[in-house]
């Protein structure tokens, strides 16, 4: 039990915690965070460029600083940032490194431009999920005038995120109890393990899925989805 | 009238499998019975068709014409196409994996879910949810996210989720299984105290022996024995026919 439960509080960490950003008002943190993923996009480079040729301007800049000041305000901790910033920093440059490949002159600054506008986002994005929890969110997703049916989809996504969780730790498990190989060392045997893994997960999930289609029809489900706006 | 009546009820899963052969029992209102029998004999499937869940069930001219034979009435109404709203009303099922049937955000929102979908008015919602949490001993866990709970609240939420609708029958699928003594006796406890029709599916026969007075025997999707619980759980052979065992309550009498 004590993995399944290490494994579901690092999930949504903060939201045990308290600060300042902690007791804002949900609205008005999902609407500063909107705007500012959305000036980190459409801001020009050209507007105050913080160097020839880089497409970054200081407004950029001044952005960043503001979401690294909200990271520290929220008390989330430098190694936790970092984990969760590199964890998103990998994919993220895998696919940006095709930039300098097909834009041939430049193509390494628009890169940084790239990555850098996209860590900014994430880094405010973590900041909002970081201070509210995610219940709130929904709700002020609602309030804001986001669609019902994003907003359940949201709501399921996030519920069977954990169950999914505990489903691949179990199955990692049991498959690391019978297999007498170091989990951490990468070999043939552990690759083709993991992908047998995510194989059965993808079974499993939508087996899952059948059943809890089944358990909202048995509860009056008719494929329209309803709320109690009351409680959102 | 009976508020179940199941008349020759057959049913073929798509790749071939005979999962139910001619399977034929009432329930009375407020009558605890319990379905009882060795792994894939079939009781998950006939709880199913009590709430008309399985795919083709009550869909005409839809694969099931040769795969089974609609013969399940609940409170006089067959179950088909059109009268399922109101057989989900009558029939509230909890499923064996609590995280299954837990969809919701929070406890109180998917406690909530049932009543909502029956498009009670608000203030009937906010009592029967409080009502409902305060059966099953949760009133305090309406906040709570589902993932925080342990499995013995897992369950309870569920049932609270079920008993907010209201229903005539209640089918319960392995209701004990995975809870620890504590929890399992608090749950039964529970069961006992709720007035409805309960078909309990499980190999919980302590249990079983404690709340329901009558058992049916399922095997490979037949009806072996149907009858009063002391009876039939003292039979030693019967049950071992069925990949069943005397409960340890009964042994050495």
């Amino acid at each position: 039990m004590l993995p399944d439960r290490l494994e579901r509080t690092s999930l949504d960490q903060g939201s045990g915690t308290t600060s300042l950003l902690h007791s804002a008002n949900p609205r008005a943190k999902l609407l500063v965070a909107f705007a500012l993923l959305v000036a980190t996009s459409i801001v020009q480079p050209g507007w105050h460029p913080v160097a020839a040729r880089l497409p970054l301007s200081w407004w950029h800049v001044a952005i960043a600083a503001l979401a690294l000041a909200a990271v520290w305000r929220a008390g989330m901790g430098g190694a936790y940032f970092a984990s969760r910033l590199f964890a998103f920093a990998v994919p993220l440059s895998l696919v940006a490194l095709t930039i300098p490949l097909s834009h041939g002159a430049h193509g390494w600054e628009k890169m940084a431009g790239v990555l850098t506008k996209g860590m900014i986002s994430f880094t405010v994005v973590l900041v909002l999920v970081y201070t509210t929890p995610f219940a709130r969110l929904l709700r002020a997703l609602r309030q804001c005038g986001a669609p019902q049916l994003l907003v359940a989809i949201l709501a399921a996504m996030h519920r069977y995120l954990f169950v999914l969780v505990e489903e691949l730790e179990r199955m990692r498990r049991a498959q690391y109890a019978r297999t007498f190989d170091c989990p951490r060392r990468l070999s043939p045997v552990t690759v083709s393990n993991g992908v047998r893994a995510v194989a059965m997960l993808f079974v499993r999930c939508s087996e899952r899925a059948e059943r809890v289609h089944a358990a909202m029809l048995a509860r009056g489900f008719d494929g329209e989805i309803r709320t109690f706006e009351e409680w959102q | 009238m009976p508020l179940v009546e199941v008349k020759d009820l057959s049913y073929r899963y798509p790749d071939g499998v005979v999962a139910l052969a001619h399977v034929s029992f009432n329930i009375d209102e407020g009558e605890c019975v319990a379905l009882v029998g060795p792994n894939g004999a079939g009781k998950s499937t006939l709880l199913w068709h009590l709430n008309g869940l399985l795919p083709d069930h009550g869909r005409h001219g839809h694969r099931g014409h040769n795969s089974h034979t609609a013969s399940v009435r609940i409170a006089g109404m067959d179950v088909t196409h059109e009268h399922l709203p109101l057989v989900r009303r009558a029939v509230g099922l909890l499923f064996q994996d609590p995280d299954d049937q837990l969809f919701g955000t929070s406890v109180r929102e998917d406690v909530a879910f049932g009543p909502v979908n029956l498009g009670l008015d608000a203030a009937e919602i906010r009592q029967r949810v409080q009502e409902s949490l305060a059966v099953v001993g949760l009133s305090d866990a309406a906040e709570r996210v589902p993932h925080h709970l342990s499995v013995g609240e897992r369950k309870r939420a569920c049932l609270a989720g079920v008993i907010a609708c209201r229903p005539q029958l209640l089918a319960l699928d392995e209701p004990t299984a995975n809870l620890d003594p504590r929890a399992r006796r608090q749950f039964m406890r529970l069961l006992t105290d709720l007035s409805c029709a309960k078909l309990v599916a499980s190999h919980d026969l302590e249990m079983i022996l404690d709340i329901c007075p009558r058992v049916i025997v399922l095997d490979e999707g037949r009806i072996c024995v149907d009858g009063p619980t002391n009876e039939i759980l003292r039979d030693e052979a019967l049950l071992e026919a069925h990949g069943l065992e005397l409960p340890p309550s009964l042994r050495g009498r």
